[in-house]
């Protein structure tokens, strides 16, 4: 496997015999590797939980953020290079403040992401740069209904129901976790969602690899900016989410 | 065989046949990634159909679309990397906006079309670029010449179609269009919106199997004078 891309990985503007950007494929691997980051649309509004890995106990807790406010009532959470992916936060609340500025109103969420994803897309076209190596989970509401969006490093833009991205192994299991609930979410509401995402992040984080992790939890809703969670909250959140947890095994 | 030999490695070097094997490679991209795509250019009017398969749950199925608008009588069907396309019709809808404002009216769709292919052929003369992996459906209602539908690829090239087929299936789908419209063809077709929707399904149908629904489809339509670009919902497709 790893042998395939041999030749034709060294740079973005280098397609492969079989008319695939190896460079991009790659990004997208840097992308899965941190911590898992959980999203899902609910009724009325966008939950997200991501796992903060804390690799050292020196560490302050509440730094390293994973999930960043756009504006009142748009959010993205983030995953893989969290450099990269702190750019193209500050490029959204850019993208987010002119729009304002020239249109006069909030800008609709499928509208950032289109810009973000041609932003992220722009990446992949030049030799010279190299493609951002991070995911990202765009959620807001937009005119009352809420919207989540998954950009990848390729710049593909897609809408989920719900989504969960990092943790490379386990992505798939998160994925599947998610699908077990995907179909209550439309009737779903925040405080339920809130939970369910927790749990997800929680029942898979692995203590004997991943040692030391904190949760990051927010939401937002229609009638609700966004907020990420104070540290009491969130470890009420945790300890309901674990409660639950523990009662299905 | 010179592909060893690294003549396929970069844009600007012929191998020693006179190939360039990176256009060659992007379209194998187009082919493996996109979603099979048909196009048919009726009396009035002009008919695309995408098979949409979106086989993953999570996932939204009303935000994925191969569909864009470019203004407003003319839109483009983009088929290969999804990221590429939004890229190209950004773009598109920015020549014909210019061209707008210069000119004083409507970007007709074949110089659109022809405008965007030179840009992708500039792409394949210089190493810092790549092309775009995906090649464009321009299509719309001509004010002067009727429907017009035309093919702009990554190797810089813009031809005007009466039927066309792209991406996953684009072998056997073309082989039928040229069944039931080419010269040989045994008798002559219904071009009408509806006769050419009906040929679009029976296509999709030949080259991807009989289970291929309705519901499968994304389709979009321009028909009659000056229309305007509109999706086709599944009420108007019924029984076929």
């Amino acid at each position: 496997m790893a042998a395939l891309g041999v030749g034709y990985d060294l740079a973005a503007t280098t397609f492969s015999t079989d008319g695939r950007l190896f460079q991009v494929e790659y990004a997208g691997k840097a992308a899965d590797n941190s911590g898992l980051v959980c999203a899902l649309r609910v009724e009325n509004g966008i939950v997200f939980a991501a796992e903060k890995l804390m690799h050292s106990d020196l560490l302050v807790p509440s730094w390293g953020k994973r999930i960043f406010t756009i504006n009142d009532n748009i959010a993205i959470a983030i995953s893989g290079l969290l450099p990269d992916a702190r750019q193209l936060v500050t490029r959204a609340r850019d993208e987010a403040a002119n729009y304002k500025s020239q249109y006069g109103r909030v800008i609709p969420v499928s509208v950032l992401g289109d810009r973000l994803s041609l932003f992220m897309q722009m990446y992949t076209m030049y030799a010279a740069a190299r493609p951002f190596g991070c995911s990202i989970l765009l959620g807001g509401v937009t005119d009352g209904k809420p919207e989540l969006f998954l950009i990848e490093p390729s710049g593909l833009k897609r809408g989920c129901y719900g989504m969960a991205v990092g943790k490379g192994k386990s992505k798939q299991e998160a994925r599947n976790k998610v699908e077990t609930v995907v179909d209550t979410l439309p009737t779903m509401d925040i405080q339920r969602g809130v939970i369910e995402s927790a749990k997800i992040v929680l029942s898979l984080h692995d203590e004997d690899e991943d040692r030391h992790m904190e949760l990051e939890v927010s939401a937002l809703a229609a009638d609700m900016d966004h907020a990420v969670f104070t540290a009491e909250q969130t470890e009420q959140i945790t300890n309901l989410a674990r409660g639950e947890l523990d009662a299905e095994e | 065989m010179s592909r060893s030999s690294g003549f396929d490695r970069q844009i600007t070097i012929f191998s020693p046949e006179g190939r360039l094997y990176q256009i060659e490679y992007v379209f194998k991209a187009i082919r493996n990634v996109g979603a099979s795509t048909v196009a048919i250019r009726g009396d009035d009017c002009v008919v695309i159909a995408v098979h949409k398969k979106v086989s993953d749950k999570l996932f939204d199925p009303s935000s994925i679309t191969c569909f864009h608008r470019i203004s407003e009588h003319v839109a483009l069907a983009a088929v290969g990397m999804s990221a590429d396309s939004l890229s190209i019709a950004a773009d598109a809808r920015s020549e014909s906006a210019e061209f707008m404002y210069n000119y004083g009216y409507e970007m007709p769709v074949d110089l659109v079309a022809q405008r965007m292919a030179d840009k992708a052929a500039t792409k394949t003369q210089q190493t810092w670029m790549r092309p775009h992996g995906c090649a464009g459906l321009f299509f719309g209602i001509d004010i002067e010449r009727g429907p017009a539908l035309y093919r702009t690829d990554p190797a810089g090239t813009s031809v005007g179609y009466k039927a066309c087929a792209l991406g996953n299936k684009e072998t056997e789908l073309t082989a039928f269009l040229e069944k039931s419209l080419g010269e040989d063809a045994t008798e002559p077709a219904d071009l009408s919106l509806n006769g050419a929707l009906k040929l679009a399904v029976a296509a999709m149908r030949d080259a991807i199997g009989n289970e291929v629904v309705v519901g499968d489809l994304e389709v979009m339509v321009v028909s009659g004078e000056n229309a305007v670009p509109r999706m086709v919902g599944m009420e108007e497709m019924e029984g076929m």
